[in-house]
């Protein structure tokens, strides 16, 4: 596979990816636990900012972010086979199986997520 | 075999236990959407748009205290650590690498603190 003129080896798109994703959802973790202490604001406040949660803008993100999780877990999941179940033997396999799981739940909670936010 | 698959600077101890972390996340990360962010407002909003009252009653029950603590607890180390395995391979000088990883502690802490503040006080009348 060629892209951007480099030849884009399978190993080294998972690696960058992994790496990439996992910086992303470490930063979202902070905002995520700085959300949950506006809890001692009482009702109203935090109302408010779930309320600016529901802006579209917001609900891309979050099915983003949602997408980076699902990646991040299934090629983990795959680099611990790897490591420990000598999984080498068949990476390539472990590899697509791992990309088909995540476009597949990806897809699902998509759907969960537009269906129950977005179209009503 | 495990030793060969050991690479870059950050040691194996960091390696081994983002592994292990890593998988223990799998069922609490999927459990945590699934309660969270999938089931709670009425079927409606839920993802990210929780009312108060839902938040605040799940938060106050003892088994989502001690659930929301290990899993907190396990992500951020997840997270730090995973910080510090990238940071190992481009910083070299033993001083500055000291540096990020003492940095990379203290926001750990200091999110895992306000994190506990959330779960651990908190009553919903």
């Amino acid at each position: 596979m060629r892209f951007l003129g480099y030849e884009v080896k399978t190993g080294m798109f998972s690696w960058l990816l992994h790496r990439i994703t996992g910086v992303g959802i470490t930063i979202f973790l902070f905002f995520h636990i700085w959300t949950q202490t506006q809890i001692y604001g009482g009702p109203e406040k935090f109302n408010a900012v779930m309320e600016f949660y529901k802006s579209p803008l917001i609900k891309i993100s979050e099915i983003l972010l949602m997408g980076a999780i699902i990646f991040h877990a299934l090629n983990g999941l795959r680099i611990v086979i790897v490591d420990f179940a000598e999984g080498s033997r068949y990476h390539k396999k472990l590899f697509w199986g791992a990309m088909a799981a995540t476009a597949v739940l990806f897809l699902v909670g998509t759907w969960i997520v537009v269906s129950r936010t977005m179209l009503h | 075999m495990a030793q060969n698959q050991a690479s870059g600077n950050a040691g194996h101890f960091a390696w081994f236990y983002q592994r292990v972390t890593g998988v223990i996340l799998i069922p609490l990360l999927f459990i945590h959407y699934k309660v969270n962010h999938f089931s709670i407002s009425g079927g409606q909003g839920g993802f990210g748009a929780d009312t108060y009252a839902e938040v605040a009653a799940k938060l106050a029950d003892p088994f989502w205290k001690s659930f929301d603590i290990l899993f907190v607890a396990f992500a951020l180390y997840h997270g730090m650590n995973g910080l510090w395995i990238i940071a190992a391979d481009y910083v070299h000088k033993e001083n500055h690498r000291l540096l990020v990883y003492g940095t990379l502690w203290t926001l750990g802490l200091a999110a895992f603190i306000a994190a506990l503040i959330v779960i651990v006080p908190f009553k919903y009348p």
